[in-house]
């Protein structure tokens, strides 16, 4: 608390003259006169020239650091690329211009599983390796027939960086030897377009391609495909590895491993697709029926029905069982 | 005091000794001061403040009236505070018509005669210090920071103010006689440019017809 005299009243500030003849300078309040003496605290004082201009320099170069600060980050925290992960569990990975990553999501509900907020900020590598480590510990992956799908999306650079180092990887890393991988690229309106849709950007683009090469089998599909269905249909497979987008992207098959993998399954696809085929011949009657012929002879349910289910949602086995109901019923 | 505040009331409440009461509320009259500033909007008058007199009275009340159990004692005595001087300001604002008793008036203008000669004397004093090329904001910046050179400054203004030449060649040269004053003392050219206005400034005062301002003089 100091006492002084107001000497000298301006526009901002008064002054007043302390004992010792101090001058300093005070707030300027209502009802400042000349010649009255008035208490006066600490916090009223304005400090001097000097220190005022110090502060403007100090809170200059702050703001600058912070300005600086915020750009870097913003550089750190731009997406530049994504990596789309399809095992069966999704994962969507965002990357930073360094290729570090700044996000990741799970797009379906196995994807929770695999990832881990540790993995945020470390290289796109390590956190590929983590992801299939873990979906091979879960085994979401066939330990030695897996299948793996992952699609680029350059957001920024239009180089193919991202596409090579991926490569690069598969093929070098021991973890990726006995495990099929493909590379697709997408592109942003590809990407954002399965986002819209919420499905994966590789399974939306695997869906496309065998609209193109496998009419037949997508005009059946209702899901989204998984990779493994995709892999193990053996049209798709022969003649995906001519497709454009097989060329731009990077295939590794164990071919050997991969045929067999096909012939076991080949038959059970096509039963399976003709079996679909009647069942989409029936679709078109009362769906009223589905509901009241639940209980109906649960006898005669033979082989597996909906391609484009089994290997994914385990949820639909109700459903499914409720159709194959209905298809016997009708025969 | 090295209680802490809960001691220091619980003192206060315990031994109701007006020597311990006072000291404590002197202690907090920059909380007092900066309640009464806050709520009316400008500086409290040293000499005359009935806000100040009316806050110190609350203050005094919050302590006989506070409740340990209430929570912060500093928030219960600003609001008794408050709430005193709105009710001060009800009263004025019935009562304006009226005149203030006689007591208070006269205390009144012995405040309003010497705050009228302050002014004087400060205006008259910014004038001649002006000749110098001084104002009050230079005064201010460049005021002796250190204890020592303070004290030399003052020694400096006792030579000026008791050699009248000196004296004379000041006002005559509107600035600090350097040569003269190193001749008799024992004091360097720079430590006079440092201290130059500060010196002048208290020699002018000290010299000149500026009662009122001498009491904020520390030399005498």
């Amino acid at each position: 608390m100091n006492k002084g005299v107001i000497v000298k009243i301006k526009d901002k500030y008064c002054v007043v003259m302390t004992q010792g003849m101090n001058t300093k300078k005070i707030v300027k309040k209502d009802d400042c006169r000349v010649g009255k003496e008035v208490y006066f605290l600490t916090e009223d004082v304005i400090s001097s020239v000097k220190t005022d201009w110090m502060r403007y320099a100090i809170a200059a170069v702050l703001m600058l650091a912070v300005s600086v600060g915020a750009y870097a980050y913003q550089l750190q925290n731009t997406v530049y690329s994504v990596v789309a992960l399809d095992i069966n569990p999704s994962v969507e990975i965002e990357l930073n211009r360094n290729d570090k990553v700044i996000g990741l999501e799970a797009i379906n509900v196995d994807g929770e599983d695999i990832i881990d907020e540790n993995m945020i900020g470390k290289p796109i590598e390590y956190v590929l390796n983590q992801l299939v480590s873990n979906a091979k510990f879960l085994e979401y992956l066939a330990v030695d027939d897996g299948k793996i799908l992952l699609t680029t999306v350059e957001k920024k650079n239009d180089n193919d960086n991202i596409d090579k180092k991926l490569a690069e990887l598969i093929e070098n890393n021991e973890l990726y030897k006995d495990v099929d991988v493909v590379i697709l690229q997408a592109t942003n309106e590809e990407h954002e377009e399965a986002e819209a849709k919420g499905v994966s950007v590789g399974l939306q683009k695997l869906t496309k391609i065998e609209k193109e090469i496998n009419p037949v089998a997508a005009e059946n599909r209702t899901e989204v495909m998984s990779v493994k269905e995709f892999f193990y249909s053996l049209e798709n497979l022969e003649q995906f590895q001519n497709t454009e987008e097989a060329k731009n992207g990077h295939v590794k098959m164990n071919k050997e491993i991969m045929k067999a993998a096909i012939a076991a399954h080949k038959e059970a696809m096509k039963e399976e697709i003709e079996a679909r085929k009647a069942e989409n011949g029936n679709n078109n009657e009362d769906v009223d029926l589905e509901t009241d012929q639940e209980d109906v002879d649960n006898g005669n349910k033979g082989k597996p029905e909906n391609p484009g289910k089994s290997n994914e949602n385990r949820d639909n086995d109700d459903e499914d069982e409720d159709e194959d109901d209905e298809e016997e019923e009708e025969d | 005091m090295n209680l802490t505040l809960i001691e220091a009331l619980a003192e206060i409440k315990e031994e109701n000794q007006d020597e311990v009461r006072n000291e404590f509320i002197k202690e907090y009259f920059p909380f007092i001061i900066k309640k009464v500033s806050d709520f009316t909007g400008h500086y409290v008058d040293v000499n005359n403040s009935d806000e100040f007199s009316i806050a110190l009275d609350a203050f005094n009340e919050a302590i006989n009236r506070y409740d340990f159990g209430k929570g912060k004692f500093l928030s219960y005595a600003k609001l008794v505070i408050e709430s005193r001087l709105k009710d001060f300001y009800k009263r004025k604002k019935n009562k304006e018509f009226l005149r203030d008793s006689i007591d208070d008036s006269i205390s009144d203008q012995k405040d309003i005669e010497r705050e009228f000669i302050l002014k004087n004397e400060i205006l008259r004093l910014s004038d001649e210090l002006e000749k110098y090329d001084i104002s009050f904001e230079k005064l201010m910046d460049t005021l002796p920071k250190h204890q020592i050179t303070k004290s030399n400054a003052k020694e400096v203004t006792r030579l000026i103010v008791s050699d009248e030449t000196i004296l004379k060649l000041l006002k005559e040269k509107g600035n600090l006689p350097r040569k003269e004053i190193i001749s008799k003392m024992n004091v360097t050219n720079k430590q006079l440019k440092r201290s130059r206005n500060f010196i002048i400034a208290m020699a002018i005062v000290l010299s000149g017809d500026y009662e009122t301002i001498n009491e904020y003089l520390d030399i005498k």
